[in-house]
């Protein structure tokens, strides 16, 4: 396997989710989602995904210190 | 049969930008306040940028690397301020990340630029479509 084939197939579910939410019609027999959870769903999403930029330059600082 | 192979990528990600485009605006759940509406779509922005910074990530795993540390750690840098600026903005942040964009492909070595480009028109593609 290639490796572009390899990130192709790492990173294309995540690339259709992010396509296939763009068509999601809201089901008339759910509710909608509150102000609440559509802000919580946002600040849980911004710090988890910090946190990971935090992780990566971390590591990669310590395979520079690690020679 | 690399270059094959990512044009076929090329060509997917292009699809995918026509479809995100023509539904992206028209899906937030409805009554939401402006506050909730701005997270609503600062979600959705979130997402693509992610897969941006995943997508080079991943690929410093591969056999061999499609992208160096260097890049990985330069991506990570630019998400995170990206991702900081539009969280303690709200709204108004659009050029200024759009820029961002254009200037994160420049300072990028021109093999691995080819391989970002798709992902960076994709989120370049959504974050337009935001309403600001």
């Amino acid at each position: 396997m290639t490796p572009l084939e390899q990130i192709i197939i790492s990173e294309l579910p995540a690339a259709i989710r992010l396509v296939r939410s763009a068509f999601v019609k809201q089901n008339p027999d759910l509710p909608p989602p509150t102000d609440a959870e559509v802000i919580a769903v946002y600040e849980s999403g911004y710090l988890s995904s910090v946190a990971k930029d935090d992780r990566i330059i971390s590591e990669h600082s310590d395979d520079i210190n690690n020679g | 049969m690399i270059r094959k192979r990512l044009n076929v990528t090329v060509l997917v990600m292009m699809l995918m930008v026509p479809l995100v485009n023509t539904s992206c605006a028209n899906n937030p759940p409805p009554n939401l306040s402006p506050a909730a509406l701005t997270a609503w779509n600062n979600t959705r922005v979130q997402g693509v940028l992610d897969l941006i910074r995943n997508t080079v990530d991943d690929g410093t795993k591969t056999v061999p690397p499609l992208f160096s540390g260097a890049t990985d750690v330069k991506v990570a840098t630019w998400h995170k301020s990206a991702l900081t600026v539009i969280h303690a903005t709200g709204n108004g942040w659009k050029p200024v990340v759009l820029t961002s964009l254009d200037e994160l492909a420049k300072d990028l070595p021109p093999s691995e630029q080819d391989r970002l480009v798709p992902y960076i028109r994709l989120a370049k593609t959504i974050i337009s479509e935001v309403k600001q």
